[in-house]
């Protein structure tokens, strides 16, 4: 039985066309997943069916019946329920507080009572969360929990999940889709929205992929290839293996004698929380090489970045660059010497949201430019985003209008815009789509042929494999360098087994 | 790939039009709603308005008096604003307002007997100096400790006031035994203007106000202090020295927060007194939130709030309570500022594609 049919659904904005004449529906019981890269229109058709836009033209049904939706609230009372990339919590409330939050409430709260009905909602869905503890003290995963429970505690029956998985670990990941499949077997709906073709394929019943503002095709999810649904999605064939050729350490890429550029040796640093993160890291990076570290988040990946780039002070222990001792010195200093850094946070460390084009390409080099001449300054900034096919509106447009890809491709520009000496790419690809990720796997091997050392973070262990040349694993603030490319052995070091 | 530059249409419309939508509308709103209140004590509201606006450009004196209002208005929003630069709210003005009216004074009481084209620069300088350094404490508190500007800044006023006092009701206490000091020398004096009681002070004013604009637009210092003050950690990220910058911005806000009070003494005090504090530091908050932190704005919003503090003394003449004059600035504050908000979800709304 059909749940939701959208109808022809058309929506602008502006010039710009986000859906145009797109038909989506979804069974009850059926996981329906949308594919599409970053602006083929997939959250905006969600946010219409959720009520927070409204189409210019079409027609919705729910259950048979068409509606209309003037708010989100509409939504939810015809039993729609959004999880969003970003989770709606209050951070210093309790769990209960948070799901019981925007239903209505008598003027006195029986507490047992509502405590009764959601730990009897999350027993039947087998969640397992403490409704007394404060949202700050859970994982990601475990707060996008709280969120399926608040929606459905609201009474949702059909839960649309906007790119759940971006901000989850693999691990992480695969319990959500756990949750997902055993909420399908109790008569859930759900809407699964991403761009990651792996998951699509394991998930989904049907999938549906948009491409720039237009429904491509719906087809059910037997026998399908993962290259055929990438070229669905683009609209053209994708190497997703960018083809690197793994050369011994001794060599480097342009032929010459491979110099070590980056020596680490029993670094130790703490991380916010005060916690080791680094325990007595050394490592020898040299050019022509990168070294792929995989782990699953938070096991020192983003301190190591750090560490080196100088943002973070190190306990003990020293870190060379070029032969130069940089422990602990200035951040100025290390990136004079030829040192990038692509930051894992794209919008808060890598970016000012706020300031334009510009402003935001000068970061690493506002040394080199007097500020009298803003037409150099100008010209400089859009050759730099033109050489990297970065799509803006005009040069002082604050940069959080940009898409996701766009921002880390004037990251990328920024960072690249002449070959580094060592370059730190922590999680380059994240969230980025399928065409921007071969973009920026090109990008870093194109540095790697170069002469470039690069210290390559990722979580994608497809990606490291693909383009490393050494891998290490980091758990617990301990780096291991895997003596083999068995995605089974490092997966087993990820988890910390000692049977590596 | 630039997609957009070749319709794009000319700004200025634009640009009215958001005038239009953030000033010029509010203004209309609020001078509309205290008509009500001056027909109420039964003043005509044209020509009280009339009076509150023109009247002071009609002679010498009035005009006079308008610059000696601009000018601390002016060099204390100004203050306020270069430090919001990097997000540092210095509600402290008031208090380094006092100290460098209170060092320029001892300077003045002190080396009194030395010719003015030494005395005043030293003046300046002193002046200078003693609003930075006391706004240099609760930079360093913030920077090496984190300790919230907004409330150490708020509670040095207190201390700075009371300093003052202690002085005039204490050692500096004039021979007729009133709390206030001796008049200084006529070489501790800022030269006059128009024959009148205005002073040089107010170019101390704009020449800021037009340096602060470039400083910001095009060098490199400016560039520091607007990536710190947008976001900390993309500064660190940049290799910006994020303390040497925030301490620097605020030793400039306090040195220019200490020229408006020395300005005001040596303009036009001529000698320290506990009534020289009225309230700048906080006015100059106000002026710089309804500038957008713009030092070209401040500089006419500045002129505007002179005009209708002046305006103010004017229409008392004629049987209207200067309370209106507070209730209109009231009004205009609280109506910008809905303005503002209303405009930002008109944009919002154009932004969301």
């Amino acid at each position: 039985m059909k749940i939701i049919d959208l109808k022809s659904i058309t929506k602008h904005f502006g010039r710009i066309t986000a859906n145009d004449g797109i038909s989506f529906d979804l069974d009850s019981g059926e996981i329906h997943a949308i594919l599409g890269e970053n602006g083929a229109g997939k959250s905006t058709l969600m946010n219409i069916l959720s009520g927070r836009y409204q189409p210019d033209s079409g027609e919705i049904y729910v259950r048979g019946k068409q509606v209309r939706f003037r708010s989100p609230r509409d939504a939810i009372s015809a039993g729609i329920g959004m999880i969003h990339q970003h989770f709606m919590l209050i951070q210093s409330q309790t769990v209960l507080d948070n799901i019981i939050l925007g239903t209505r409430l008598p003027v006195f709260l029986k507490r047992e009572k509502l405590e009764d009905e959601v730990s009897s909602l999350c027993e039947r869905l087998k969640f397992q969360i403490s409704l007394k503890a404060r949202v700050w003290q859970l994982s990601t995963g475990e707060q996008q929990r709280v969120e399926i429970v608040k929606a459905l505690y609201r009474g949702a029956n059909i839960l649309i999940l906007d790119e759940p998985t971006s901000v989850l670990t693999p691990q992480e990941s695969e319990d959500l889709f756990n949750i997902l499949k055993s909420m399908k077997d109790q008569g859930y709906s759900v809407v699964f929205i991403s761009h990651k073709l792996r998951e699509v394929l394991s998930i989904a019943d049907r999938i549906t992929v948009l491409s720039r503002g237009r429904m491509v095709t719906t087809i059910r999810n037997q026998n399908v290839q993962k290259e055929e649904l990438a070229r669905l999605m683009v609209g053209r064939d994708v190497i997703l293996d960018v083809g690197a050729e793994h050369t011994s350490p001794s060599v480097d890429a342009t032929g010459g004698e491979a110099r070590p550029i980056l020596r680490m040796k029993d670094v130790i640093a703490r991380n916010d929380r005060n916690l080791v993160a680094l325990d007595e890291v050394s490592l020898t990076l040299h050019s022509g090489e990168i070294l792929g570290i995989a782990g699953v988040a938070g096991n020192g990946q983003l301190e190591l970045a750090e560490a080196i780039a100088g943002l973070r002070k190190v306990e003990s222990g020293s870190i060379y660059v070029l032969g130069k001792d940089v422990t602990n010195g200035s951040v100025k200093d290390i990136i004079d010497l030829g040192v990038a850094y692509i930051p894992e946070d794209r919008i808060n460390t890598g970016s000012v949201s706020n300031l334009g084009i510009c402003d935001n390409v000068l970061l690493k080099s506002y040394d080199l430019f007097s500020f009298f001449d803003t037409a150099e300054i100008d010209r400089y900034s859009e050759g730099l985003m033109d050489g990297y096919e970065v799509v803006y509106s005009s040069l002082s447009t604050p940069v959080r209008h940009l898409s996701g890809g766009n921002l880390q491709k004037l990251i990328l520009a920024r960072e690249l815009r002449e070959i580094p000496k060592l370059l730190i790419a922590a999680y380059p690809t994240r969230g980025l789509d399928v065409g921007a990720i071969e973009y920026v796997r090109k990008v870093l091997l194109n540095c790697r042929n170069n002469g470039s050392a690069i210290l390559l973070i990722s979580e994608d262990l497809d990606e490291l494999l693909d383009i490393s040349d050494r891998i290490g694993v980091m758990y617990e603030g301990k780096l291991t360098f895997m003596p083999t490319r068995d995605v089974h052995r490092i997966g087993l070091a990820m988890a910390g087994s000692d049977e590596c | 790939m630039n997609v957009e530059t070749a319709t794009k249409p000319s700004r200025i419309p634009q640009i009215l039009a958001r005038a239009g939508i953030l000033y010029i509308a509010p203004l209309l709103f609020s001078f509309g709603l205290c008509s009500i209140l001056l027909l109420a004590v039964g003043a005509n509201p044209l020509t009280v308005y009339f009076k509150l606006i023109f009247g002071t450009f009609k002679n010498r004196y009035w005009i006079s008096e308008l610059i000696l209002k601009i000018t601390p208005l002016l060099l204390c929003s100004l203050a306020v604003t270069l430090a919001l630069k990097v997000k540092f709210w210095n509600i402290g003005v008031e208090g380094q307002f006092c100290m460098g009216a209170w060092a320029a004074g001892g300077i003045a009481l002190t080396f009194g007997g030395f010719p003015k084209y030494v005395l005043l620069p030293l003046i300046v300088i002193v002046g200078f100096l003693a609003g930075s350094l006391w706004g240099a404490i609760p930079a360093v508190l913030k920077i090496k400790l984190k300790v919230n500007e907004i409330i150490t800044t708020l509670l040095m006023n207190y201390i700075a006031a009371l300093w003052l006092n202690h002085f005039v009701y204490g050692r500096w206490k004039g021979r007729d035994g009133f709390p206030y000091t001796e008049t200084f020398n006529d070489s501790a004096s800022l030269p006059a203007l128009l024959g009148q009681r205005a002073h040089i002070g107010i170019f101390f004013g704009i020449a800021l106000a037009i340096a602060l604009y470039f400083i910001f637009e095009r060098t490199r210092f400016g560039y520091k202090a607007k990536v710190v003050g947008e976001n900390v950690e993309a500064a660190s990220y940049g290799g910006i020295n994020v303390s040497l910058v925030t301490l620097a911005v605020v030793l400039l806000s306090g040195g220019i927060a200490g020229i408006a009070g020395m300005s005001d003494v040596s303009g036009i005090h001529h000698r320290l007194h506990p009534n020289i504090l009225l309230g700048y530091g906080y006015t100059g908050i106000i002026i710089a939130w309804l500038s957008k932190n713009n030092p070209l704005r401040v500089l006419v919003v500045s002129i505007l709030f002179a005009i209708l503090a002046v305006g103010g003394d004017i229409i008392q003449v004629y049987q209207v309570p200067n309370a209106i004059v507070r209730i209109l600035q009231g009004s205009i504050f609280l109506s910008v500022l809905a303005a503002d908000s209303i405009g930002n979800r008109v944009k919002r709304v154009r932004h969301i594609a």
